[in-house]
């Protein structure tokens, strides 16, 4: 008894005794159930409120003992374990470590020398985060009775230790700052432990989460919030080849997790349903729903409309409380603008129910929302008609689908050069997206472009990067345009089309955020803002 | 006034003149307190008498001068010549009458009191009276007869003081923790001997110790330990004196001794005893010291276990027909709360695993810790060196020693199923019970038929 808990100092309580009075009176530590050698290799899976902590653990071939204690600190109070068949789970509570534990009941079930066992697991709530493991060989409790060095028969002392990773409570109370620290540490820290392949690795990490807390200290959360957007999206990428299941569990959840805690502010794009650098054409009967509408900057013809920067038709409507905002503004006849007007130039022969403001100051913005492109891959994907497939994250080269065809996009980074979607098609995502678009993207008509029935998403989490330009001259008349939503679609995403023009079809109905250099909101088109940006 | 006074007699001087002393004399001493009369007959003893040259005495009744024979019985310097008798609490108008009567002359020749005077002592306190019995001729202006006896109230103080706290650990080996700070030793014991609140020094006092029978758990009555078990004292002065289980010392000028005491391994109550003779009156004076291994409280009865172990040696549960009334007091199941938790805590998973078994808690530590000698015979759990250099504790089935802090526990190999029988455990059973333990107390060691925790 009289167990010593403070595991740090224990070593050096040892060595005290050993030099002052343990070696005076042949007092030895407790026999050693250290005769083990082994490796843990960790995996967390988070397909559920709690995450699965998995567990694989082998007993190197140069072990003395069977390995029938294995034991994995846990920092919270949420968790249960579950064990392979005969290895009965359980845990430890002491004042300063609690631990996950798991015991062999049949000495055929041990690990053996060279032998491996999968099978461990805890289930948490509790963020990933680096923790002991502690593995025992069996011992035959020795017969009689003699002195030992006290705590040395302890299981956190007479055991051999190692790091995996386990679940820990989030810092309370909570400071992403302090956070950011953490995650700057346990990217060295995983690097020691060679959870990162190398250096250059773990510096970009590094270097993501610096740029992030300072971003934060200059208050800039949405920019932080974009730095962390990019690391989730490189763990996805590094996963497996320079960074193991433990150093992408760290990385990816504990990411996951600041983000959540970031307040989402809103940025000063996210305010527009519709923008461009160029020109926007609200066309005949088309409804803006929510969203200001703004051409960024006074810029040369020729336009889509009527040789202004923002042209409204005819009983085209837009919503109070929103803004309109260009250097050259047309109100066509019967058009209804219950938005405040910011202009330069205004032609009224409409109804303006808001505010009139001018002049106005150009650019309105200097810099954009960032833009993402890669290049695209080779492999060609064609959907054949009324076909369906799943379509992983990767890179592609031509996306076909041929009529009534679907791709459900499980969610990730696509980086593709064209898509070309026909009549009745469905483009379904199961999961968050982010599609790269080299060239050009068109789909027919009475197509749906958005989130899979199930997925719990919005537009938001949909955005189409088109980097491709109208026809091959890049001109306003070109054709194809550099994105083109067919007639009748409903489209559940945000579009950032720079170079060229974005054309949304007549009765569309549309909900997220539209950027481009041009934007053409066809007729009876309606527009819902539900930005990305 | 002093409280639990003795009165002592010295009969110092008897004189007669031309006759012998009395074959038969009696001092009486009525003590007359609150009503009653406490009458003592004292038998006078003059071993030595003395018959000095016939002296010539002027007779002023006469003008003559005559010849006288004096018989003298001197007990002055005499151990024998002091009465003691403890007449209890003396106090302020108690009244002591003397009676000194003999067979001479015809019938009864009792002297009147012809004077008397108090002595008092330096602090002012009456300590007695010279009192001179006697029969006074005017004639030759002296006594004929005359007794010269001294009558004095002695109070006594002689008492043993352990200082506080009034107790101390168990004396344990290195190889146990041994003595940090010497919390085995009481270093501020007194012996104080006062007679009327005067010092008495170079008073002989022997000390002893002993553990008080049936204390610390020890129900085993028949034999007390060893001498050099009792625990070791320690003298302080000009000549510091070292032994075992008893010293003897002289007090000092201040009529007191100062002495440590070194607890001995087993633990109780240990009653340190002074003696002293004063006046040919025994003196006792004793005072107690628990010798603990502290915050030992007993493993209460548990939901998933039960207690067994109790003997006749060291009362407690059982759960066979043995010793049938030696079941309570509950002595054998002490312990700190690590461990009293631990073994609520491995009882516990032990029964979520297998429900509604039972698993059985043997000895754990005697209440107040220390030597737990299973056998009853004061040195089973000591380290003893047998040959080979090894000490009985070390032996596969042997030794009591780790039960002396109330840090070990021993587990049984053998529950009680769900159907209340005590059986053996399966091997699945043992390796988790084994496993339970490990993970909960640490590595056990393994006896005849349990699991020794610690």
């Amino acid at each position: 008894m009289m167990r010593i808990h403070i595991l740090p100092i224990l070593s050096f309580m040892l060595f005290i005794s050993l030099n002052n009075n343990a070696l005076a009176q042949q007092v030895l530590p407790f026999p050693s159930a250290r005769e083990v050698k082994p490796q843990v290799l960790a995996l967390v899976d988070k397909r559920s409120e709690d995450f699965k902590y998995l567990y694989t653990v082998s007993n190197g071939q140069s072990a003395l003992q069977n390995m029938w204690q294995f034991l994995v600190e846990i920092r919270t109070e949420d968790f249960s374990n579950f064990g392979p068949a005969k290895w009965r789970p359980s845990n430890i509570k002491r004042p300063i470590i609690k631990a996950a534990t798991w015991g062999s009941r049949d000495p055929l079930q041990d690990i053996t020398p060279g032998g491996t066992l999968s099978g461990f697991g805890i289930s948490s709530s509790g963020l990933p985060s680096i923790v002991k493991f502690f593995a025992r060989g069996f011992l035959e409790p020795p017969k009689g009775e003699f002195d030992f060095i006290k705590g040395t028969n302890d299981i956190f002392f007479n055991s051999v230790k190692g790091f995996t990773i386990g679940p820990a409570d989030p810092p309370s109370p909570f400071d992403a700052s302090t956070f950011l620290d953490t995650l700057v540490s346990y990217t060295s820290q995983s690097l020691a432990l060679l959870w990162i392949a190398n250096q250059t690795t773990a510096d970009k990490y590094d270097g993501y989460f610096s740029t992030a807390q300072t971003q934060l200290q200059q208050a800039d959360t949405t920019a932080a919030r974009s730095e962390l957007q990019t690391v989730l999206q490189e763990v996805e990428q590094d996963s497996g080849s320079v960074l193991t299941s433990e150093a992408y569990a760290l990385l990816r959840f504990n990411t996951e997790y600041l983000l959540d805690q970031l307040p989402v502010t809103q940025s000063q794009y996210s305010i527009f349903s519709v923008f461009a650098t160029h020109s926007i054409w609200l066309k005949k009967n088309s409804t803006i729903l929510s969203g200001s509408v703004v051409v960024n900057n006074s810029g040369a013809p020729p336009f889509l409309d009527s040789n202004v920067e923002l042209s409204v038709g005819q009983k085209a409507t837009t919503p109070s409380g929103v803004e309109l905002k260009a250097p050259r503004i047309k109100v066509k006849k019967k058009a209804v603008v219950n938005s405040d007007v910011f202009y330069n130039q205004l032609t009224n022969n409409g109804t303006i129910n808001g505010s009139l403001n001018t002049p106005l100051s150009l650019p309105l913005f200097t810099v954009l929302p960032p833009f993402q492109s890669a290049p695209a891959g080779a492999q060609d994907i064609t959907v054949a008609k009324n076909d369906s497939i799943f379509l992983a994250p990767g890179d592609y080269g031509d996306i076909k689908v041929k009529k009534k065809g679907v791709i459900l996009f499980t969610g990730g980074i696509y980086n593709v050069r064209s898509l070309d979607f026909g009549a009745n098609t469905k483009m379904l995502f199961g999961g968050p997206s982010e599609v790269r678009v080299e060239e050009k993207f068109e789909t027919g008509k009475k197509t749906y472009v958005g989130p899979e029935i199930t997925a719990a998403m919005s537009a938001r989490d949909i955005v189409f990067y088109v980097a491709g330009v109208n026809g091959k001259t890049g001109k306003m008349g070109a054709s194809p345009k550099s994105a083109k939503v067919g007639l009748n679609n409903t489209v559940f995403a945000n579009f950032y089309v720079p170079n060229g023009t974005l054309w949304l079809r007549q009765k569309s109905v549309v909900e997220g955020a539209f950027i481009g250099k041009d934007v053409s909101v066809g007729k009876r088109v309606k527009v819902t803002l539900n930005s990305a940006f | 006034m002093p409280k639990d006074a003795r009165l002592l007699v010295f009969y110092d001087d008897l004189r007669r003149y031309d006759e012998l002393s009395p074959l038969d004399a009696e001092l009486q001493v009525h003590f007359l307190k609150d009503g009653t009369i406490v009458s003592e007959p004292i038998l006078p003893h003059f071993p030595n008498p003395l018959l000095t040259s016939p002296q010539f005495i002027f007779n002023a009744c006469f003008t003559t001068f005559e010849t006288h024979f004096i018989y003298i019985y001197s007990n002055i310097g005499q151990p024998d010549s002091v009465f003691q008798q403890s007449f209890g609490e003396v106090s302020q108008g108690d009244t002591i009458q003397f009676f000194y009567d003999t067979d001479f002359g015809f019938g009864r020749d009792t002297l009147a009191i012809s004077s008397s005077n108090e002595i008092t002592l330096s602090n002012g306190l009456i300590a007695g009276w010279d009192v001179t019995l006697g029969s006074f001729d005017f004639c030759l202006n002296r006594f004929l007869d005359k007794l010269d006896i001294f009558i004095g109230v002695i109070t006594d103080s002689f008492t043993v003081t352990i200082s506080e706290p009034d107790s101390i650990w168990p004396t344990l080996p290195a190889t146990q923790g041994g003595n940090p700070e010497a919390r085995n030793v009481k270093d501020t014991t007194t012996v104080v001997f006062y007679q009327n609140d005067i010092p008495i020094p170079n008073q002989d006092v022997t000390i002893k110790a002993r553990i008080i029978p049936g204390s610390g758990g020890h129900n085993h009555t028949d034999d007390q330990p060893l001498e050099d078990s009792l625990g070791v004292f320690i003298t302080y002065g000009a000549n510091p004196d070292t032994s075992q289980g008893m010293i003897t010392a002289k007090t000092d000028a201040n009529g007191l001794i100062h002495f440590s005491y070194r607890s001995p391994r087993f633990a109780g109550e240990i009653e340190l005893t002074a003696t002293t003779v004063a006046e040919l009156d025994t003196l006792v004076a004793r005072d107690t010291l628990l010798v603990e291994v502290p915050d030992l409280e007993l493993l209460g009865n548990g939901i998933n276990y039960i207690k067994i172990g109790g003997t006749c040696n060291h009362h407690g549960p059982r759960n066979d027909n043995l010793f049938p009334n030696c079941r309570t007091p509950d002595n054998n199941h002490y312990g700190i709360e690590n461990l009293r938790d631990d073994v609520v805590a491995i009882a516990d998973s032990f029964a979520v695993e297998f429900p509604n078994h039972l698993i059985q808690i043997n000895d754990m530590s005697l209440p107040n810790g220390g030597g737990f000698d299973i056998s009853g015979d004061w040195d089973a759990d000591f380290d003893l060196t047998v040959a080979g250099n090894t000490r009985i504790c070390e032996q596969a089935g042997n030794g009591h020693c780790g039960h002396r802090l109330g840090e070990n526990a021993d587990i049984g190999f053998r529950i009680i199923d769900p159907q209340g029988q005590d059986i053996l455990t399966t091997p699945e059973q043992r390796r988790g019970l084994l496993e339970i333990i490990t993970r909960i107390s640490g590595d056990p060691f393994e006896h005849n038929d349990h699991y020794h925790i610690q």
